[in-house]
């Protein structure tokens, strides 16, 4: 201890608690405690085991939706990026074929400047017309863009959501049921915590998550964290 | 094979966890007495204290996967069994109040003399004065005072197993050391009767 008693105490409390302390657990607990060391131990291989292919599974299943989510963001740049450049482009597109006209009226004698107009009228209401069609057509086709993008947005947020929601595997909730029965003063509320953790991460809040879930780890140490929040905290407690 | 003594508790746990049963043996080997004396000293029976022994190593067991090295192991370990004690408490509502330990006539919760300590012929009269005078310690005070005792905390630590502030838990070991003294001198003063 790291605290000595005074030396004006009259007995060495120290020296007379190591004299005292002579009790020595029973032998048959003893063997007890070992054994289920040792079955949990088989029982920690059988179920990597079990779980093994699941887990890469898991895996290959997170790295996919990272890669789709960063493809599905990259075309969502590059198609709002064209978007953008389009619009203007129509309308250098109208200037310059204004532009043509004007100059091709210009070159024209003044006999076959009124004849020209006369041919001419119809095509500018004709390209009015394109103009307009076009436009429309641009606006619908950037309407069903924006509906597209949205609903993949909500179909992500759904997948997220639906993978942030707490799972616990049969054998371990059937592991968890003596550890809840027995202590109600480390329980309350746990999942909500968890799951508090969970979104926190989610909102690339790190550094809060990483010591909340520390905090809670010190709090119940006896507590299963679920595989997602174990693998978090062992990735990022290295530092 | 026995680990050397070198070894961590940390590393021991880890290695355990890894599916290494001589690391788990040495670590049990190393910290099964003053556990268990923790227990007993603290509940009012001998059985239920095995009881609470056991339950608090079952538990060590199955969070061993999910045990990280960020506090030391005893620090670790010893705030679940102080958990299970607290749990205990709550249920037979018996608990010491916790914001009185300050007050020097509380006495022992329990009628702990049903302990017979089971090597008593080895002890002195002084060391057996000294466990009934541990006895009669209100609870928190006597868990700080066995913490000390039985484990190489260092008051932060045992404050972060106790959850209570650095202070609160100087202060308890204070007055527990200090009705202990006075409690010895007592007996003495009163020619061994308490």
């Amino acid at each position: 201890m790291t605290i000595s008693d005074g030396k004006d105490e009259l007995y060495d409390l120290n020296e007379l608690y190591k004299q005292g302390a002579v009790e020595r657990s029973p032998v048959s607990i003893d063997k007890k405690i070992i054994k289920l060391a040792e079955a949990n131990i088989a029982n920690a291989s059988e179920s990597e085991k079990k779980y093994a292919p699941r887990q890469k599974l898991n895996s290959l299943a997170r790295i996919t939706s990272v890669a789709a989510v960063m493809v599905l963001s990259i075309y969502v740049f590059f198609d709002i990026r064209d978007e953008i450049q389009y619009e203007p482009m129509l309308e250098e597109s109208y200037d310059l074929s204004s532009d043509a006209m004007s100059e091709e009226s210009v070159s024209l004698a003044p006999d076959e400047v009124e004849l020209s107009f006369k041919s001419s009228a119809p095509s500018a209401e004709v390209f009015e017309q394109e103009r307009a069609a076009i436009k429309l057509e641009v606006r619908k086709e950037k309407k069903v863009k924006e509906k597209k993008v949205k609903e993949k947005q909500s179909a992500q947020k759904k997948s997220v959501q639906r993978e942030s929601k707490p799972y616990l595997a049969p054998k371990r909730q059937k592991l968890m049921e003596p550890i809840q029965a027995l202590s109600p003063a480390t329980e309350p509320l746990e999942l909500n915590k968890l799951q508090y953790i969970r979104d926190l991460v989610a909102k690339n809040e790190k550094e809060k998550a990483l010591e909340l879930l520390q905090e809670f780890v010190r709090q119940n140490p006896e507590y299963q964290l679920p595989d997602d929040l174990l693998f978090y905290l062992k990735k990022n407690d290295i530092k | 094979m026995m680990l050397v003594q070198a070894d961590t508790d940390e590393s021991l746990m880890m290695a355990y966890a890894k599916g290494n049963i001589d690391a788990f043996e040495s670590l049990y080997a190393r910290h099964k007495d003053p556990m268990y004396r923790y227990f007993i000293r603290q509940v009012s029976s001998i059985e239920l204290a095995q009881d609470l022994y056991q339950e608090c190593w079952s538990r060590i067991i199955k969070s061993a996967q999910s045990y990280l090295p960020t506090a030391k192991w005893t620090t670790w370990a010893y705030r679940m069994a102080h958990n299970l004690c607290i749990d205990h408490f709550r249920t037979v509502k018996k608990l010491d109040s916790y914001d009185e330990f300050y007050d020097s006539t509380a006495p022992g919760s329990y009628d702990r003399h049903s302990i017979k300590p089971e090597y008593s012929h080895e002890m002195t009269r002084l060391s057996e004065q000294l466990k009934s005078c541990i006895e009669r310690l209100p609870t928190v005070q006597r868990e700080v005072f066995l913490l000390s005792q039985e484990t190489d905390m260092t008051l932060k630590m045992v404050s972060d197993v106790v959850s209570a502030s650095y202070e609160s838990v100087k202060t308890r070991l204070r007055y527990a050391k200090s009705k202990l003294q006075e409690c010895l001198q007592k007996y003495h003063v009163d020619g061994g009767k308490l």
